[in-house]
């Protein structure tokens, strides 16, 4: 522990120690994340994992006090995720879905917060007796309960490159629920406060700010919008046109803490308007900013982890999270599955959508500890535990149900780039495993017949046994046919070319397409392994090419056909 | 063509074959070929002319063969002639006569074209009768050297 403690303090002293903990944060989240993918678990579970291992929870190499004064980062990151998430968001997809969207949030979150409510006031006052504590508590919880944490949500679809209906109704539906658990907040601690007699602050005054900062977070993100797409005249260069946007971005987080905005919602409004308002010339921009981005959602979610503080767990603070956590979960599957019967979506999204929706992070934590200052130690101490508690258990375990629902849905991989296409095959996987082959004693006559009969460029030689020898093109053909005199003394063996370059089924297709380019050739024959030379196949560039192709289309189309 | 020929043919590579077997004939003809500094591993020679063989006789009928190779260890084409007046029986010819005329071509692995075109004139100019009667009643080397390449 005292060399711990010494680690500590070397991160707390200067201010370029806050650099090495910010560069062993990023490289051990990431080894984490690893980890965690490797066991088939979504990358942000390595992430938060690591952060509880170094914080609060775990080895306290990183301080509450640390933290606190990294707080920034987490801002950047939370603009960054707005902002994308924003991008997403096109009018044309409201036009389309918007019923719908609207049915689920309001179905999700109103889901979590009827079902958590009751049954954790029910609860409490059975252990407390005490009815105004039991519904003052139950009441801010089971509104904090219907907020989603659109991060890890978010990054799990874009572990997993998802595309379709639920996807684009997840990814709405968590940017907008925000909103929702602000208005049920403001409700709810108004609630409270009658039942528990402090009624200082009105329910009008509970609206209005409630407005000021939906609308605020609007007015900022529209301004913001219109001043990129003004500069995007004068930038046309990647290397100004990022730093702008992510200039823009913080100046938007900035302002938000200063008018006491929600950081999300108004890096949202920002990327919503630059979406609409620039939609071809801005998906540029969002890509750019999304490759920028990593590192710095490793240290926001490295973080969360290191933040998460359950020294108070006590038995009733356990169980009471258990109702939340329980409640919860059920009310946002009923309830979205409600808000889409209603508004008549497709069964996936029925379905599936509750189940994407557990995580819960910044916002909820956000309006625990507002809740915590609002009242007393007694009651503020269960809100704020609570919460942290149950976001400790749902960012751990939420991000594997949302790739459960997605790969149940058959979203998974439907919104793959032809490079990241090709990244996932092996040549086992696209190559031809039944091409025509000449044999080595094939005459002139037979040789001709297979070129007349294919289309390939060139064509395997093997014996009999199937063991290539070599392969023929048409190069070599022509040659024959200019002279004359050879058909019975010349055969395939004569005639073709050495072995080049070979690939085995389970070579990654990568791997193989980066040996053609070498060697300048547009096919390649495929063994059955390293030791043997048996002929297990044959890839052909162009083949491959419209392969992959036809399978981009095929996913295109399969993810609009489910949209 | 004959200058081609002539290029890729050399008086030493000439022989009258002692040789009544295939093998014998064929082992004395890579022999010749080995001497020359264009082959840089006779035993991948003999492989090569060996694994021909086996897949299809290069006996072509009318007493001719044309055993040929296109391997790594060739440094240039290179032709040897073997002639042999008894004939030999057990070539397996295309037309099941005796083999009495063979001519060995071997070239490097990257020299496809050359090989071929060297192929063809050989097997062009010998199935020319006269030729080859020529070929057979000479009495030295020489003899054949010139009717081969300046026929």
């Amino acid at each position: 522990m005292g060399i711990l403690c010494d680690i500590n303090l070397l991160f707390q002293e200067t201010n370029m120690n806050f650099l090495l903990l910010l560069g062993i944060c990023i490289l051990a989240g990431t080894v984490g994340a690893r980890i965690f993918q490797r066991l088939k678990i979504p990358q942000v579970v390595g992430y938060i994992v690591i952060g509880l291992i170094i914080g609060e929870t775990g080895l306290k190499i990183i301080s509450a006090t640390t933290i606190e004064f990294l707080r920034p980062f987490t801002y950047f990151a939370l603009g960054i995720i707005g902002f994308i998430i924003g991008g997403e968001l096109k009018t044309d997809l409201f036009r389309k879905f918007g019923k719908q969207f609207f049915a689920m949030v309001i179905g999700e979150g109103i889901g979590a917060f009827l079902i958590v409510t009751p049954f954790a006031a029910l609860f409490i006052w059975f252990m407390t007796r005490n009815f105004a504590l039991s519904i003052a508590i139950s009441i801010v919880i089971g509104a904090i309960s219907s907020a989603t944490d659109p991060a890890s949500t978010i990054q799990v679809l874009w572990e997993y490159k998802t595309r379709g209906l639920l996807t684009t109704a997840v990814m709405a539906i968590v940017a907008l629920d925000d909103a929702l658990a602000l208005t049920l907040y403001a409700f709810a601690t108004n609630m409270a406060d009658i039942f528990i007699g402090n009624s200082s602050i009105s329910i009008s005054h509970s609206i209005f700010h409630f407005l000021y900062e939906l609308l605020g977070a609007a007015a900022l993100g529209i301004i913001f919008g219109y001043i990129l797409k003004k500069a995007f005249r004068y930038l046309n260069e990647h290397d100004k046109m990022l730093p702008f946007s992510i200039g823009l971005i913080l100046v938007t987080i900035g302002l938000s803490n200063v008018f006491n905005l929600d950081i999300i919602l108004s890096s949202m409004f920002f990327g919503i308007t630059t979406v609409n308002l620039i939609p071809k010339r801005s998906e540029e921009t969002f890509d750019l900013v999304k490759k920028f981005a990593p590192p710095i959602y490793v240290l926001f979610f490295v973080f969360v982890g290191a933040r998460l503080q359950l020294s108070h767990l006590t038995l009733m603070i356990i169980i009471i999270a258990a109702i939340y956590l329980a409640g919860r979960s059920f009310g946002k599957i009923i309830g979205a599955y409600i808000g889409a019967k209603i508004s008549g979506a497709p069964d996936n999204v029925k379905k599936y959508s509750g189940l994407c929706l557990f995580t819960q992070g910044g916002v909820a934590v956000g309006l625990s500890i507002m809740a915590g200052r609002k009242f007393s130690p007694e009651i503020a101490d269960i809100i704020i535990t609570v919460i942290t508690a149950t976001t400790l258990v749902v960012q751990l375990i939420g991000p594997s149900f949302v790739k459960y629902a997605l790969k149940e849905a058959g979203e998974i991989g439907l919104n793959l780039t032809e490079e990241e296409l090709i990244a996932c095959y092996k040549v086992g996987d696209v190559m031809d495993t039944n091409p025509p082959i000449i044999r080595t004693n094939a005459v002139l006559g037979d040789i001709l017949k297979t070129f007349s009969k294919n289309d390939y460029f060139a064509y395997p030689v093997a014996d009999s046994e199937n063991m290539l020898a070599g392969f023929i093109t048409f190069q070599e053909v022509k040659h024959i046919l200019t002279t004359s005199g050879l058909d019975m003394l010349l055969l395939a063996h004569d005639i073709m070319n050495p072995i080049r370059d070979i690939a085995t089924p389970q070579t990654p297709l990568k791997e193989a397409f980066e040996q053609m380019k070498q060697t300048n050739a547009n096919f390649i024959c495929v063994v059955e392994n390293t030791q043997s030379r048996k002929l297990a196949g044959f890839l052909e560039l162009n083949k491959v090419n419209m392969k992959i192709a036809e399978e981009l289309i095929t996913r295109k189309k399969k993810a609009e056909g489910i949209a | 063509m004959k200058k081609n020929i002539s290029h890729y043919l050399e008086k030493k590579n000439i022989l009258f074959l002692e040789a009544s077997s295939k093998k014998e004939a064929l082992l004395e003809l890579i022999g010749a070929l080995a001497q020359n500094p264009n082959i840089t591993d006779k035993k991948a020679l003999e492989d090569g002319i060996w694994q021909r063989e086996k897949l299809m006789s290069t006996g072509i009928g009318l007493g001719l063969a044309v055993p040929h190779v296109r391997i790594k260890t060739v440094t240039e084409p290179i032709i040897a002639v073997g002639v042999s007046r008894k004939g030999i029986t057990d070539y397996k010819s295309l037309d099941d006569s005796p083999v009495k005329i063979i001519i060995m071509i071997a070239a490097g692995e990257k020299q496809h074209a050359l090989y071929i075109t060297l192929l063809s004139a050989v097997t062009s100019i010998l199935k020319e009768i006269r030729l080859r009667e020529k070929i057979l009643s000479s009495g030295s080397t020489e003899e054949i050297y010139v009717t081969l390449t300046e026929s």
